[in-house]
């Protein structure tokens, strides 16, 4: 199915607000555990969407290589 | 209904019937339909399924749709991955979660089959799988999902 440029732009803004949240640290709600976990699927599903996603096109995506770089 | 039967060999949903050495999807007698290989409807959603953080990832309903499921992992609270892989046909077309929206295009590519992770946290949820989601794997509060049947 194809992605429409809304969802295209969901999509962008959500990978920048993740970035923006593993950067800002572990919820004083978190748990240890679940702040492991949590941080894992979303750095792995960061990496995916850079990998597999065909639909971007003049996004900026430093914020989220650079990100991806350090880990 | 009765069984059918052709050249002695009964036509069930697990074999396919050819002619012309060409798979057929239905068989009509004098213009009945009188089998067929889907379960469902093409593109009918099968059940949609809602789970909330802080709870757990039980209720799936793999006894109600066991044709959709190749297979599924026990459930629990958090901090728990429930896992499980969808039968050929069988594919997530939406994957919502309450702090990132929508990924109303299931698995991008894919419309078949798939092995996905449902997880539970405290304050998050959500899932990943197949061949990836466009929105992310854990987010705050709950998520759901919905197994359609694609008939691929």
């Amino acid at each position: 199915m194809a992605v429409d440029a809304v969802e295209i732009a969901q999509y962008y803004t959500s990978m920048c607000n993740v970035v923006d949240n593993l950067n800002a640290g572990k919820p004083e709600s978190m748990g240890d555990n679940e702040w492991v976990v949590h941080r894992e699927r979303n750095v792995a599903w960061l990496q995916s969407m850079v990998d597999t996603q065909d639909y971007w096109s003049d996004e900026d995506m430093e914020i989220v290589t650079n990100f991806l770089a350090l880990e | 209904m009765g069984d059918i039967y052709f050249n002695g060999s009964e036509l069930t949903g697990i074999h396919d019937v050819n002619f012309n050495s060409v798979a057929m999807d239905n068989v009509y007698f004098n213009g009945v339909k009188i089998w067929t290989k889907h379960p469902y409807a093409i593109d009918t959603d099968i059940f949609t399924y809602s789970w909330n953080n802080g709870g757990n990832n039980c209720g799936i309903p793999s006894d109600t749709y066991p044709l959709a499921f190749a297979s599924i992992g026990s459930c629990g609270s958090p901090d728990h991955t429930l896992t499980f892989t969808l039968n050929e046909g069988f594919y997530v077309s939406s994957y919502s979660n309450d702090e990132y929206g929508t990924d109303s295009d299931g698995v991008g590519a894919s419309n078949t089959g798939g092995t996905f992770y449902v997880w539970v946290g405290s304050t998050v949820s959500g899932m990943y799988g197949g061949t990836g989601f466009s929105i992310p794997a854990s987010g705050n509060g709950g998520s759901s999902f919905t197994v359609t049947y694609s008939g691929e």
